[in-house]
């Protein structure tokens, strides 16, 4: 059996031109959508991004609240699950004060203390952003309010990377 | 019904040619803007932690925080010692004094030559890295650079 006529026309309807046209036609959708796709898929999803958040000032109680529990913290504004806490370094309070020849000086406080939480929460990263599950951005210099279920904490986002 | 002949597909192939080539050249940014389409503007994040400036990376795109809206490119940062303006109440005397362990950053911006950004504007930006609010120190032209 011919594949091809005598005008070169497959079953004698399409030309190899036709054939040619359609296959362009794919090639130029798919490499425009390829294209287009980049710009607007989210990147990843799976990425773990550490990053540390540091609670100034506050008391003991607070502190032993915090440690209560480490897993599935949630994001006190949203109430969704933005990860867990896999490192607390607890420090005395250091507060800036104005000394009388109006110098700045850090005091330590014995019944106050300064905690920095290692966090590390799931999440998508885009060519602006990395975004947790709950939708929060996580950049460094960002306030970040934590829910551990015995805790609410406000806190600003100090240092982060991708794990 | 008509036939799809040569000179149909030489026209649908034009078309299709002329379609990718105008995709290609918006898509790449090819003529999206000139330089007299930008200015440079200088933010200052007063009172940072002195590892603050590493997260402010030159190519971030730059958010407006409020807005949710993208107003530039960092182009540049810079830090200095934070200085806060002070009273020696022994002496009675103004003095300027350093902040132990703080720095003021300065962040470099290509934005929009129409966005409405003036020198002492409050603003309050946000990058893929870093988050901050302050003013707006300086605003130039972009060949002034």
């Amino acid at each position: 059996m011919k594949i091809f006529d005598d005008k070169g026309r497959i079953g004698g309807k399409l030309s190899v031109v036709d054939l040619f046209v359609v296959a362009l036609v794919i090639a130029c959708i798919a490499a425009i959508g390829v294209k287009l796709g980049k710009k607007e898929t989210v990147i990843g999803g799976d990425k773990v991004l550490v990053y540390n958040v540091q609670i100034e000032n506050i008391r003991e109680m607070s502190v032993e609240a915090i440690k209560k529990n480490l897993e599935n913290i949630t994001e006190a504004t949203t109430k969704k699950e933005i990860g867990d806490i896999v490192g607390i370094d607890i420090k005395p309070a250091r507060v800036l004060v104005k000394k009388s020849n109006g110098e700045f000086q850090f005091v330590e406080y014995d019944n106050r203390y300064d905690v920095v939480l290692t966090m590390k929460s799931k999440v998508s990263e885009t060519d602006d952003a990395y975004y947790t599950g709950s939708g929060k951005q996580i950049t460094v210099g960002e306030t970040i309010s934590i829910n551990n279920g015995y805790s609410q904490a406000f806190g600003q986002v100090i240092s982060m990377g991708i794990e | 019904m008509k036939k799809f002949n040569v000179i149909d597909a030489i026209i649908l192939l034009v078309i299709v040619v002329a379609v990718a080539l105008v995709g290609t050249v918006k898509l790449s940014g090819v003529g999206a803007g000139t330089e007299a389409d930008t200015k440079i503007i200088t933010l200052e994040l007063a009172e940072k932690r002195e590892d603050f400036a590493e997260n402010v990376i030159v190519g971030d795109k730059v958010s407006d925080k409020i807005m949710n809206t993208v107003i530039g490119e960092v182009v540049d940062v810079k830090t200095r010692p934070c200085e806060k303006n002070g009273y020696n109440q022994e002496t009675g005397a103004a003095v300027l004094v350093k902040v132990p362990e703080r720095v003021d950053v300065f962040v470099t911006m290509e934005v929009d030559a129409d966005a409405e950004i003036y020198v002492g504007k409050s603003l309050s930006v946000r990058t893929k890295h870093f988050a901050g609010s302050g003013y707006v120190v300086d605003v130039s032209e972009k060949d002034a650079e």
